[in-house]
């Protein structure tokens, strides 16, 4: 049993989890511990605020998906007594040894029997087969929302973007609402973008309107190409799942075995957090916790996204920063050229050493001239997000009084997003992790952490 | 006319909207002007087929606009330059290791110090008491000094206890540093954080009791820090005699509260005199 503070954290719902959890090991709530002579069981009696203690259990029999088992009547996963019995494996408390229960046993193995069947199916090609006929109606409705989007677009530039508010408000927030009806929710969310900014022009005219066109001619990209996309699927009588991003663009969503399915799985990947952090999309009306991860085996860049609904975020689990190197057996990755999205279900965690630093400067970029024209390559397209996420070399940071550069040769790249008093008291560094933008014909970087030879510092988290 | 100008005069056009732009005469200008650099390179003579027909009075003109700033918005990131600083000069670094904690411990902090709302000070003051290390974390430090000035007095009472507890010296130092003399607002928060060190910072209190251009709540605040020491007693005495009124009464609640008979003599005559003035 691989029992760290970083895998706890990791496997704990949220940061109250963990300090509650903390509180009750410190306070010594379990009153019995047990664990299996073959070190995959562990389970605990723990005092709590009914009549009964709670019999609180986790089994490690598949090390990398540990399953907590509490008789509390608390709806959080795991719950707080789960993430206690760890922290106290963690301080080498004193455990009886015990059998491993009947019960148990019992659900083990039920849980590898399931496992055997549904690996029977996949390699006798017995899953479950999409439904054409089904898949050819939702294209159909996806194109007629489609239509009703470009219908959109035309009247706000016909009209003109800074005549929009007032009584059109309602009617786009009416379209929104309809494009979720026609499977279009990406769309749906440019649209609820737009009506935001709608509200802020009151506030500030010039960035309203800005933001609005951007929006305004993303929607457009994304209804051209989705709407040849779709075509040409109803025409062939396929089903639309293939390695395209577009197909996230129009409203798409994965689900793991499907990616599996077509190649965008890959084996045993060890990848190493190079910045997190938390932001709230109002169009969507979520959080969304966003980690930049580095394949160690590839040096890709790639980002996970855990979106929280407010509507949901009781019942959502909340990432948070990980110090240590993730090793995950099948890492899942969405389609796309640059910075793709992954998720992976199962991991472990090991702890960083300074050979993985090395390996993440070796990934480095050394020519910032050609990484600054292929990160421009790819932003340039209205499909592609407005930022790209790379690493690269630099000699210094310097100032000109005004403004932050990192000095990589003769190119100063403008740093954004940053004050130089959180700078200057950190080290020196030989690598950046930074968000490459453009803005008004001039490059920027965003930077979100700093690599020395020793450490990733955090600039965000 | 160049590209990052021609898209300028495409976005005007999208703002006030595209059945305008057969009056737009800036635009036909600048459509006008384009052309002659439609020669320059393949994808400026592109730009300019696709932009000619704007200029035109007759046909749709959102479809146009819409395709015009697709194209022109892709050209101007592919022509995007760095910057071209005059002088510059590199940023000081240190050598010290940063502390890092997650986003979780730092978040909540920086959310309790610098945002508005209930609940705030419980964060703050269960981070004190668990000596939490989330109250080393360097992206903290920036917010406990801005938290001394916190609408909420518990609030920055709690911030300069934490910075004194946590960082000693160091925050003593900075907040010295960073002390304006005629700023009262902000520098008396500092200057009473600076206080929880007691007369160990006598010659700092001095300073501002002797230079008279500091504010004068500043100076006033700096009296009464005098009473860490009863060495203090002479340059009170002082003050007493020749003072401003504000220092003057500070200076005789000092002394009233110094155990040395110089003082004990000294208050003893000023409030003789002072009542014989009123006539008691």
């Amino acid at each position: 049993m691989n029992i760290t503070e970083e895998r706890i954290v990791a496997l704990a719902p949220n940061s109250n989890a963990v300090t509650n959890a903390k509180k009750i090991s410190k306070s010594g709530g379990f009153v019995k511990l047990y664990k299996s002579g073959d070190n995959t069981f562990i389970y605990g009696e723990c005092s709590g605020s009914g009549k009964n203690n709670y019999i609180t259990s986790v089994d490690f029999i598949d090390e990398n998906n540990p399953v907590f088992r509490c008789s509390c009547p608390s709806r959080q996963f795991p719950c707080k007594h789960g993430i206690a019995i760890l922290f106290e494996y963690l301080a080498s408390k004193k455990f009886e040894e015990c059998e491993i229960p009947a019960d148990i046993n019992e659900k083990r193995q039920k849980k590898a029997d399931s496992n055997e069947a549904k690996v029977k199916r996949e390699e006798s090609g017995e899953s479950k087969k999409p439904d054409k006929a089904a898949a050819v109606k939702k294209m159909k409705k996806q194109l007629e929302g489609m239509d009703l989007a470009e219908k959109f677009i035309n009247e706000v530039i016909s009209r003109g973007i800074s005549s929009l508010g007032g009584s059109s408000k309602a009617s786009y927030e009416d379209l929104s609402k309809q494009l979720g009806d026609y499977y279009l929710p990406e769309p749906q969310n440019i649209v609820k973008s737009i009506v935001i900014n709608i509200k802020q022009m009151s506030n500030d005219t010039n960035t309203a309107c800005n933001e609005i066109l951007k929006s305004v001619i993303k929607l457009r990209s994304v209804i051209k190409k989705g709407r040849a996309f779709l075509s040409h699927k109803i025409e062939k009588g396929e089903i639309p799942v293939e390695n395209d991003p577009l197909l996230e663009a129009i409203g798409f969503t994965w689900q793991l075995s499907q990616l599996k399915e077509i190649g965008l799985c890959r084996q045993n990947a060890e990848l190493v957090e190079l910045s997190f952090d938390m932001d709230y999309d109002d169009a969507r009306k979520e959080y969304i916790d966003t980690g930049w991860w580095i394949d160690l085996q590839t040096g890709e860049i790639s980002k996970k996204e855990n979106f929280r609904p407010i509507k949901a975020l009781k019942y959502v689990k909340q990432d948070d920063t990980c110090f240590d190197v993730v090793m995950t057996p099948e890492l899942y990755l969405y389609p796309g050229d640059i910075n793709r999205r992954i998720r992976w279900d199962s991991f472990d965690i090991r702890k960083i050493t300074g050979s993985d630093i090395k390996k993440i400067i070796d990934y480095a970029a050394g020519d910032i001239n050609a990484l600054l024209k292929s990160v421009k390559n790819h932003i340039k397209n209205p499909l592609s997000p407005d930022m790209v996420t790379v690493i690269f070399k630099y000699e210094s940071i310097v100032s000109d009084g005004d403004r932050l550069y990192a000095k990589c040769a003769d190119v100063f790249v403008e740093l954004d997003d940053i004050a130089k008093e959180n700078l200057t008291v950190l080290p020196e560094a030989d690598v950046m992790t930074a968000q490459i933008h453009v803005k008004n014909g001039v490059i920027y970087a965003r930077p979100l952490s700093l690599i020395t030879q020793n450490q990733i510092i955090r600039l965000r988290y | 006319m160049n590209i990052f100008q021609l898209q300028e005069r495409l976005n005007s056009a999208a703002f006030a909207g595209a059945n305008l732009i057969s009056e737009d005469f800036r635009l036909k200008k600048a459509i006008e002007q384009f052309s002659e650099m439609s020669s320059a390179n393949p994808v400026f003579a592109k730009i300019y087929q696709t932009i000619k027909p704007l200029a035109e009075d007759t046909g749709d003109k959102t479809e146009l606009l819409l395709e015009s700033l697709t194209l022109v918005n892709a050209v101007c990131t592919a022509a995007a330059v760095t910057g071209k600083p005059e002088q510059t000069q590199k940023i000081p670094s240190t050598d010290t290791i940063p502390v890092q904690c997650r986003c979780s411990e730092v978040s909540a902090l920086q959310y309790a110090i610098n945002e508005k709302g209930s609940g705030r000070y419980e964060i703050i003051k269960n981070a004190l008491d668990t000596d939490s290390e989330a109250l080393l974390d360097y992206r903290i430090k920036p917010y406990l000094y801005k938290g001394l000035n916190d609408r909420y007095s518990e609030i920055g009472t709690l911030c300069g206890k934490i910075l004194i507890k946590k960082y000693g010296n160091t925050a003593i130092r900075e907040l010295k540093e960073s002390f304006d003399v005629k700023d009262s607002k902000e520098s008396l928060k500092k200057l009473r954080v600076i206080e929880n060190c007691g007369e160990v910072e006598n010659d700092f209190y001095i300073s501002l009791v002797m230079n008279e251009s500091a504010a004068i709540a500043i100076r006033e605040e700096a009296v009464r820090a005098l009473f860490f020491t009863e060495e203090n007693t002479n340059l009170l005495i002082g003050i007493l005699n020749n003072g401003k009124a504000r220092l003057r009464d500070t200076a005789l609640y000092v002394l009233k509260g110094f155990s040395n008979q110089v003082a004990k003599d000294t208050v003893y005559k000023y409030d003789q005199e002072h009542n014989v003035k009123r006539g008691n």
